[in-house]
Order: C-alpha cells, then structure tokens, then sequence
C-alpha cells in the first residue's frame, strides 16, 4: 500500500481527511488474473481504509505478456462503500508495460535483474512427473517377473 | 544567509558511511554486505533463516550497517532485528543506488547472487521484484531533471529560499500521481484513464523512500497506522496474501511467513 496525499486547502484541516491509498496486488501465476482487479476493495475487512477521496487499485501480473489496461467508472456513486476507484492492470515485466525501464534494457541490465527475479526453474509436464513416478513399478519384463515369482514362492 | 552547500551533503555523508560502513565515497564493488545494507534498508529484504549465511549476515548488519536489534527473547538466545524507517537514511542509500548509473546494476547482481543462493526471499507472487520496481521506478522519476553525481538535494524555491534548511531531499519530495503514473505506465496512461480520473487526482500526490514490512492487516486504525507516519510522508506497506487466491481480499491477509521473518529472528549469537 502507497499513501496518497491529497493537497487540497478545501478537504479541511484534519490531514487524515487528505489521505488516499495506492493499493497493489502482485501475481506472477501462469495464467492472467485481471479479473481479480475488480476484487480489490478498502471496504474488506482486512483493509477497511474508508474514505470520500478515490483510490487507486494496481494489479502487477509480472508473469503475463505485456498490457495495461486502466479503467474508472465515470457513473460510480460517491459513497464510502462503492467509491471511486482507478483500476490498473499492468501485466508483463517490460518496457513496453513500463516504458521508463526502456533505457534499463541494455548495458545497464537493470530489467533482466528485475525479470530474473521472478522467474522460477521449468517444472516437468504432470505427464512427465507421472511417467518418473511409477517407473519401478512398470519392469514388467521376464527377469523381473521370474524374481517376483520366485519371492512370492518363497514367502 | 549564506548557504553552507557542505551542511545537507555533510548530513548524508555520514549516513551514507554509517550504512555501508565504509569512509569510501563511491560502491564497493567488492563488499556485497554494502550492496545489501543499501538494499536492505529500502526494500525490505526477507531473510531465509536456514540459509547458513543469514546468522553471519544479519550479525554483520546490526554490527556496522545500521540495522537495530529492537528486542530478544528472556533468554536472549534469539535476536529480532530490521532496519529502521528512517527516511534520511532511506535518501542516503538511494544517492548511493544512483549515484551512477552501475551502481544499480551492480547492487541488483550481488542481490540476485544471494536470492540464488536461497539467503533471500523472493516471495510467492514476485513480491520483491513488485517493490523494486515501483521504488526504483520513483528513484528514476525524481532524478530525471536532476545531476545524478551532485547533491542528493534540491534547493526550497520560493519567497524563503535563502533559508538552506529549507532544502528538500529529492528523495522526499512529494510527487504527483498523474505524473508518477504517465511516468510508470508511459504518457498514454491518462488518455486511456480519462479526464474525470485525471481531474480527481490532480491534486494527489505520493511521497515514499523505502518499504515498511507488516505482519497482519492493514485495517483497523489508519490513524494508528498513518499518523505517524505520514507526517513524513515516506514509507509504503507491504504484506502478503497467504494464498495465491485473494479472490475477497484482493490485498492483504494475516499471518504472513515473511513478513514474520522480516521482523527477523536471527540469531544464536549468545550461545554461539
């Protein structure tokens, strides 16, 4: 969460009264989740910042191929339980998703570093995974089974 | 008034040494605990405590790179340390992050060595990578007009201007959202946003230097939470959702592993 200053002589004194937030939820799953956008609200209970002044929502889906899409409902109504929000949903580590990286690409490196950091080793296919794990239990050949025959023969 | 130009320069200098633990005035490229301590104080590195450099690391930091040790247990067999949320100290580490243009490449390869290495937590949803963007993202905006290799301040305009403590450090000053945000996302953000968006927030601004790690929810009590802070109007908040799916939440839950270990067990050192 960001704080968020409003310098407005007209919201008063109090300067509890001038304070927003930038609220962020970072992903870096497999697949999109723009839509869990719409699910971030101050009014849940673990957040509960009430306030008259609009916030903003940004959802970082760093895994995801590179877009930006911004929304704000210009009908929403003014109150505390449904306020106005600005909704950012910018996915992809790039510069085409945050431009002022775009001199960081090259020599400096600074993007790869930021991207290496959210990468995590290949996983094996569940196919693959399967396949290793009843390995030992697929050495159906004659050897094996002669071996089998004779233990259970044996006991 | 004449303006001592040494007074602010000397302040951050000492911060400066205090944090690095170092008289030099430029990186040490071959120190990594320098690189760590500069990255550490801003970004809220989650140390992984099986790690069997992370006892020596964090001993290391309390003793010559400004982290606090703010309690024990009875028995003082475990040590709970951080750095603190010290604004100045914050400006002091960005100078040097920035001071020239390797400096950041180099502090982010010492730490990619060390998250590699498993010392340091990089969270289930790219978390650290989220904080070092938008910081490093404000880093870069706020120095786009300003000589990255002279003052790590800016001089007050206005009818007061010949009072140098007036001088504000341009790692604190307040920042627009409309421009912080066209400067994030490119300068079409705002005609994607609208006029209303951009009407409301004109008067909105951010001012932040460095991550602040919380255990639990944001809510309740945002006096509490803000009130001393935002007098200086410096810091963030990071937790962690304890799942990948933070379908009622969106943000935030409790009882979160690292932010738990940010507020850092550390150490046998008693017993050692």
């Amino acid at each position: 969460m960001i704080p968020i200053y409003f310098d407005d002589p007209s919201l008063g004194r109090d300067d509890m009264a001038h304070v927003s937030q930038i609220f962020i939820s970072d992903k870096a799953g497999k697949y999109s989740s723009e839509r869990d956008l719409g699910f971030i609200s101050r009014t849940h209970p673990s957040i509960d910042c009430l306030s008259p002044l609009p916030f903003i929502a940004l959802l970082l889906d760093l895994n995801g191929e590179p877009k930006l899409n911004v929304s704000f409902p210009e009908m929403e109504p003014r109150h505390p339980e449904t306020d106005r929000c600005l909704r950012i949903y910018a996915s992809g580590l790039s510069e085409i998703t945050f431009p002022f990286l775009f001199p960081y690409c090259g020599e400096k490196n600074v993007l790869p570093l930021l991207q290496s950091f959210i990468s995590k080793p290949k996983e094996p296919s569940s196919n693959d995974r399967l396949h290793a794990l009843v390995k030992y239990g697929s050495t159906v050949d004659a050897a094996h089974m002669r071996w089998e025959a004779h233990h259970q023969h044996v006991e | 008034m004449t303006v001592p130009d040494e007074t602010v320069n000397s302040i951050i200098t000492i911060a400066t040494q205090k944090l690095t633990g170092s008289l030099s005035g430029t990186f040490d490229f071959a120190n990594t605990n320098e690189a760590l301590a500069i990255l550490s104080q801003r970004f809220a590195l989650g140390v992984c405590f099986g790690h069997p450099d992370a006892i020596s690391y964090i001993e290391k930091g309390v003793a010559s790179h400004m982290r606090i040790c703010y309690s024990t247990t009875d028995d003082r067999s475990w040590s709970y340390t951080d750095y603190p949320s010290e604004p100045l100290l914050s400006c002091a580490a960005a100078h040097r992050l920035h001071q020239n243009h390797s400096n950041l490449t180099h502090a982010l390869t010492v730490l990619k060595a060390k998250v590699d290495g498993g010392m340091f937590e990089i969270g289930q949803s790219g978390e650290l990578t989220s904080r070092l963007l938008l910081l490093i993202a404000k880093d870069i905006y706020v120095r786009k007009d300003h000589d990255i290799s002279k003052d790590s301040y800016i001089r007050a305009r206005g009818s007061d201007d010949d009072n140098y403590w007036k001088a504000e450090l341009i790692d604190c000053q307040k920042v627009s959202v409309i421009h912080f945000l066209a400067h994030l996302f490119g300068d079409s953000f705002w005609s994607q946003a609208g006029d209303t968006a951009k009407e409301l927030f004109k008067h909105a601004y951010i001012n932040f230097s460095h991550w602040v790690p919380m255990d639990g929810m944001i809510s309740p009590g945002p006096e509490v939470r803000y009130g001393s802070v935002h007098c200086r109007q410096v810091f963030l908040i990071y937790c962690h959702t304890a799942t990948d799916a933070p379908r009622q939440s969106g943000l935030c839950a409790t009882g979160i592993a690292q932010a738990r270990s940010n507020a850092a067990i550390s150490s046998h050192s008693s017993t050692r």
